[in-house]
Parts: structure tokens; sequence; C-alpha cells
């Protein structure tokens, strides 16, 4: 740890007077430059990507349920993997249209509280309301009943979730009809999220105007400033929230089943997605980067995905072994390594100075 | 839940924060001229490190904490209480004199977790603490004995209680409760983020017995009631909101007076969303005329007329979260995670910053005067 001498602890006092409003920085016009790449090469394709997914899940619940006890369950699995690695893309934007009517929860409710999503699902599953299965009523429920970590239990959960869909009766029907609700409300969610980011009075506009939007940001400077925040954060995300609950203090305090979307055995698959597309979004803001800082950062997000691709794909399990936990923990300290560089050196390159108290509240 | 021994904080904060702390010496300034002229606490980051800060007129001194802290109160000994950020595992005691020579800390109630937030009872013998249970999210005010710590009696009092208070004069004890569903131990979303029960409770101050419950109307489902701060009425409390959904622009201040019910104050005039939907602490300045509140996500502080409830004007500062009443009517300080300190004075036409400085600590969430 770097410890403080004496002579850094000095006071680096102003002298007192009025405080007088800071002229725009020129490097605050380039950070609006940037953030408008930032947007139309990872945010708008990423939640393009996102929209195709979940309009190929849809499709494939709709045609489950029309001949739903000869059904290809398989397909669900698959397009349901396929949603969940666009959203494992996307999982890094916090900023944006994906704060309205709480999109971003709804979407995939993690990591869960309280059982949250079980008991929300068991609602849902026991209304046989179809009025329940509605965007427009969804939009009000429960968050953790309508998104992809509830679309896991049904595909994953007990002993035979594919007899469970395809069950004779009202039970399989309408379990079948819960899920192409979900799906179709995380098609209806990603379509809206798309749109927000390229109508004509959308996001995209507004950045390339330097103008606010919809009172989330001021100016293209400030959208620099909430990306870039988002991509520190994500970091926070995988270390913070996906792995160090995990992992615990040993492997006897380890807890295998916060790790994310354990179900599908997705754990180390979505953090190394996560991993991909935080490097994707550097690679973007660092283009104007000082060579050395951009060729650092290649280094040390090579090591991380070489330590995310060394780990078990049931990383929650492996935490709790003796025998395997080390690679779980190596691939922590290398994404550790990564975010400790880009929050001291990106902020910088681009032009934007990050928070301490708007990085997170209470 | 008795306070621990006096502990030497080298002995309790081993290893890293030990080592820190021999760093840590207090740092003269031989301009006394070019620092506050008050003495100011917070919790901080130093460097890598979770600690606090005094910052007064001859010095800087930072220590060392056990983990992240949240807010401060004022104990009648004139020492002060640091608890831990939710979900806080510790509530330390810090003598400001001597902030680096010992620490008596004392834990939450078993299975608990602290909100963060505590209050001393008027008549100095009285702690309350916001605890809430790690499993299950559900929250309890605690009643601990000042001086010892240890926890005499517990109010359930729903989801999440945040800050609390102490008003006529201990008669009430008044509870922002802030609603926000999950287990305490988890970094996630909250499950009820379209339907928060979020509410201020008064309750008797000794006894913790229900007077009356104050909740917002239709429409205001996601915001979560969290900060307040008391007028010197010592009746009226203005109260600081944070908005889970950003769709559309709702109320971020409201006040509290005796006997009436919440008053919701306006959003600022001109730019509406200026405040980014989020209120981090809440001030009310000596005079009662003004009350004022930070939102780190807008860099904006907001100025309101006590009296009618007007806006009256923001100023804007990157990252600023910490609020603290100066005892000369009208002024605020306030600071920010940049390590800012800025005093700042109201009028009805708004704010006027009187005097700046820069320190090299990122202050956190919540500022006390000394």
């Amino acid at each position: 740890m770097a410890l403080f001498s004496r002579k850094s602890l000095l006071l680096l006092a102003a002298a007192p007077g009025p405080a007088v409003a800071a002229k725009p920085d020129p490097k605050a016009v380039q950070a609006g430059k940037t953030v408008l790449a930032v947007v139309d090469q990872f945010v708008i394709p990423t939640y393009r990507a996102l929209v195709q997914a979940t309009e190929v899940q849809e499709k494939a619940w709709t045609a489950f349920a029309a001949k739903r006890e000869s059904g290809d369950f398989q397909s669900l699995r698959t397009a349901y993997n396929a949603v969940a690695d666009a959203w494992a893309n996307a999982q890094i934007v916090k900023t944006g249209p994906v704060t309205l009517f709480l999109r971003y929860d709804r979407f995939a409710y993690w990591p869960e509280a309280r059982n949250a999503t079980q008991r929300a699902l068991d609602q849902l599953l026991s209304s046989k309301n179809p009025k329940d299965l509605t965007p427009e009523s969804m939009a009000h429920d429960s968050v953790a009943g309508q998104g992809l970590t509830a679309l896991e239990r049904l595909l994953y959960d007990g002993d035979n979730p594919a007899a469970a869909l395809k069950a004779a009766g009202r039970d399989g029907q309408w379990r079948t009809q819960v899920g192409a609700g979900i799906a179709h409300n995380l098609n209806v969610i990603a379509r809206d999220l798309l749109a927000d980011w390229t109508a004509p009075d959308g996001v995209r506009a507004a950045i390339a105007a330097n103008k606010g939007w919809k009172s989330l940001f001021a100016d293209a400077p400030e959208a620099a400033r909430l990306l870039l925040t988002d991509l520190v954060a994500g970091f926070k995300l995988m270390h913070d929230v996906k792995l160090l609950p995990v992992l615990g203090a040993n492997a006897d305090a380890a807890k295998p089943k916060s790790a994310e979307a354990w179900r599908s055995q997705r754990s180390q698959r979505n953090l190394k997605l996560n991993l991909t597309s935080a490097q994707a979004l550097e690679k973007v803001f660092a283009a104007g980067a000082p060579v050395a800082h951009r060729t650092k950062f290649d280094q040390l997000f090579a090591n991380a995905a070489k330590a995310v691709d060394a780990m078990p794909a049931d990383l929650g399990e492996a935490a709790a072994d003796p025998k395997r936990r080390a690679r779980v923990d190596a691939g922590r300290a290398a994404i550790k390594a990564v975010q400790t560089e880009i929050a001291a050196t990106l902020p910088g390159d681009v032009g934007v100075t990050l928070g301490f108290n708007s990085l997170d509240g209470d | 839940m008795a306070i621990e021994a006096r502990v030497h904080r080298r002995g309790l904060f081993a290893g890293a924060g030990g080592a820190l702390l021999g760093a840590f010496a207090s740092v003269r300034s031989s301009e006394a001229a070019r620092v506050p002229a008050v003495s100011l606490i917070s919790a901080a980051r130093i460097g890598e490190t979770d600690g606090g800060v005094i910052l007064d007129a001859e010095a800087l001194t930072g220590f060392a904490l056990p983990a992240r802290a949240h807010a401060l109160s004022r104990l009648p000994d004139g020492n002060i209480l640091l608890v831990g950020r939710r979900p806080g595992s510790f509530a330390a005691i810090v003598d400001p004199q001597q902030p680096r020579a010992h620490a008596r800390t004392f834990s939450p109630i078993t299975g608990h977790r602290f909100a963060g937030h505590a209050a001393v009872h008027p008549d100095g013998r009285t702690l309350v603490t916001s605890e809430i249970d790690a499993e299950t999210g559900d929250g309890v005010v605690v009643f601990r004995d000042l001086r010892t710590g240890v926890a005499q009696s517990t109010i359930a009092v729903g989801i999440e209680p945040h800050d609390l208070l102490f008003a006529g004069g201990g008669e009430r004890l008044v509870v922002a409760v802030g609603g926000i569903a999950k287990a305490a131990d988890i970094k996630g979303p909250p499950i009820n983020a379209g339907n928060i029960e979020s509410c201020v409770l008064e309750l008797e101050g000794k006894t913790g017995g229900l007077i009356r419950r104050h909740q917002l109307g239709a429409g205001m489902k996601s915001l979560s009631l969290r900060h307040m701060a008391l007028a010197p009425d010592g009746e009226t409390v203005a109260i600081g909101i944070q908005d889970q959904d950003r769709a559309e622009l709702r109320p971020l201040m409201a006040v509290l007076r005796a006997g009436e019910q919440l008053e919701l104050l306006p959003l600022p005039s001109g730019d509406a969303g200026m405040l980014r939907s989020y209120v981090g602490s809440v001030g009310i300045d000596t005079s009662g005329q003004f009350v004022a509140s930070t939102s780190p996500k807008g860099g904006m502080v907001g100025l309101w007329s006590m009296q009618d409830g007007l806006w009256l004007g923001g100023f804007a500062l990157t990252d600023v979260c910490g609020l603290a009443a100066d005892a000369e009517a009208g002024c605020f300080y306030v600071t920010s995670g940049l390590g800012d300190v800025v005093k700042l004075r109201a009028s009805t036409s708004g704010f006027a910053a009187q005097s700046r400085w820069n320190v090299p600590v990122a202050f956190d969430n919540h500022l006390l005067k000394i």
C-alpha cells in the first residue's frame, strides 16, 4: 500500500476568496467528442445485439408454446444463453435509458436478495392471470420476477424443467405462457432501450448536439463522465459483486450460490464477457490516449482474460474447493489490476474527473 | 454488545491500517488563515484507506477506521461517534483531540448491520442506532446506553431505517425509513424499487412508541426518504430524498413541521433536474431561514427558504456531498470527494462562496462541525 508522507498531507490550500465558476475545460470538450464515438461504436451496437437476441428468444418461446408437448426445449436454452451473452456485454452500461422505469433491474435482477426471484416467480406461476404477463403490468410488478433471472429458473431449476413446461394441462400451459411473457417483456425492454438511444430526440442526438437528455445529463462531457464511471463501476461489479462474496475469506466461507447465473453454469462465462466488453469500451475511450497507456491497458486486459479463461466454469463451486480456489482468486486479482490502472489513468486521458461520492450512493 | 475495552489503535487496526497510522501525523499549517477557522470532521478515503479526517485551523489530521464510515454524531463528552456505512459492522468513538490515539468500537446487535447513522438523546444518557437484519433487510431502531453502548431495547420500524434524530428536546425520535428492500449484506438492486414503502416515523423519544407515521402520496413510490436535519427551533425537520426511477422528475426535499404533514419542496427552477434525482446530505442554517442539500450526482448544492419553501438557487461543486451548518447565520460548509471544502453564504438570492480550500483526501457522505 502506498503510504502518504507528511508532505503529501499538506494542505493544497487556495487563498480564501470567492470561488469562481470553472471555465469549460478544453479536455471536457474533447471528452464530449470521445463519448459520441463510445455511443456509436459500443453502446448502440451492444443494445442492437440485445434487441436481436431477445427477438430470437421471443420467437423460440412462441414456437415452443404452439406445440408445447413436443416442443424443442433446447431451443429455449439456446435462445436464453444468447440473450444472457448479449446482456453480459451490455451489463456495464448503467447510464441513460436503462435507468428509466427500472429497466436495468427488470432485465436481470441480480444479486438476489431474500430469494426475491423465486417468490416473485411463484406468485406469477400461481396467478394464472394473463394480464399479469403484459409488459405494462410487469413494468409495475416486482423487478425480480420478470427478467433473465426468472427465466433461468424456468429453464434450469428443478429435476426436469423441460417436463414442467411440457406437462399436459393448465399448469404446463401456464408455465410456458409465463416464460413466453418474460421473453416478450425482455424484448420490449431491449427495443425501448435502443429506441431511446437512437430516436431523433434520443440520447445519441442529444450527445451529438452537446445537449442534455431527460435530466440524466446536461451535456456531452457529463455523458462522458457517466459512461466512464460505468466502465470503472463495471470492474467493481466483476470484482466486488461477482467475485468477492463468492470467494469469502477462505474456502469454508465461500458462497457458491452467490455466483451469478450458477444454475445455467454461466458464472465464468458472464465474467469473461463483462471483461471483453469492458475492453471494447476502454478501447474507444482510450483511442486518443498515449500509446504507453494503451499498451499497459492491453497488457493488463490480456493478463485478466488469460486468468479468467483459466477459471473453472463452475467458479462458485471452485471457490469452495481448496484445490481449485486459487484459480478463481487469480482471476480476481487480475481483474483488480485492470481496474486500478483504468481508474488511475483513463479519466485523465479522456479529460474527465471521476467522483467519489457520485460513484455510489447511500 | 458492550463497548469493547479501549484498544490501542495500533492493536485494533493491525497490518495495513496500523502502518498507515504512522504516516498520519497531524500536519500543522504555518498559516492558520489558509485553513478554515472551524473544526470539521468527516469520514474520508485517504489514498486507498478508509478512515476519517479532522480539518481545523491548525491541521489536517487523518485517522484510520476498520472500514468505510458514513455519518457522525457529537457525544456529550466531546467525542465523535462514526457509524459504519451500510452494511456497517462497526461504530467507532473518536476523540477529536487525539483522533489517532485510541478508539472504542461497538458492533450492531446480533445478525444486524448498521445503516450508517446514530442519534444522541438530549438527556445525554441514550444513544440510538438504525440497524438492518442482514438476512431479511427488516429494520430496527436500537436504544443503547450511551456510556456503555449496551443495547437496551429494539423497536421494529420496517424496511431499511436510515437517518434518525431527536426533536422536541428529546420528546420525539424522528426516523427516516428508506424503504429500499434488499438484504443488508447484498450489494444488489432493491426488489421494490417502484413500490418503496418509505416513511418518516415520529416515535416517543424515551420508549420508541409510535406517535405518527408520514408517507408520501400516490406517484411517489420510487422515492426513498433518507437524510434529515433539525432546525434551530428543535422541532422542524428537513428531509432529503432519493429517487430510484429516473423516468420523471419528482420532489427531492421535504419539510416536517411539528404536528403537520410532510410538505414537499419544489425542484430547482430553471433546470429542474440539476440534482439528478439524488440528495446525499441535508442541512439547516443556524438562523433557521435556509435549508440546503447536496447532490454528488448533480455536483450541486441546492438552497431553499425554510419559511416559504421557495427554491433560492444552487452552487455547482463536482462530487459535493458533505454538508454542515456553520455557527454563523446563513453559512454552510460543504465538502467533496475531490477534497474541496467550501464555505457558502446563503441569501434569498442564492449562494455565494466565501472561502474555498482543497486537501488531498476524498470526503465521504457526511460532514460534522465539531
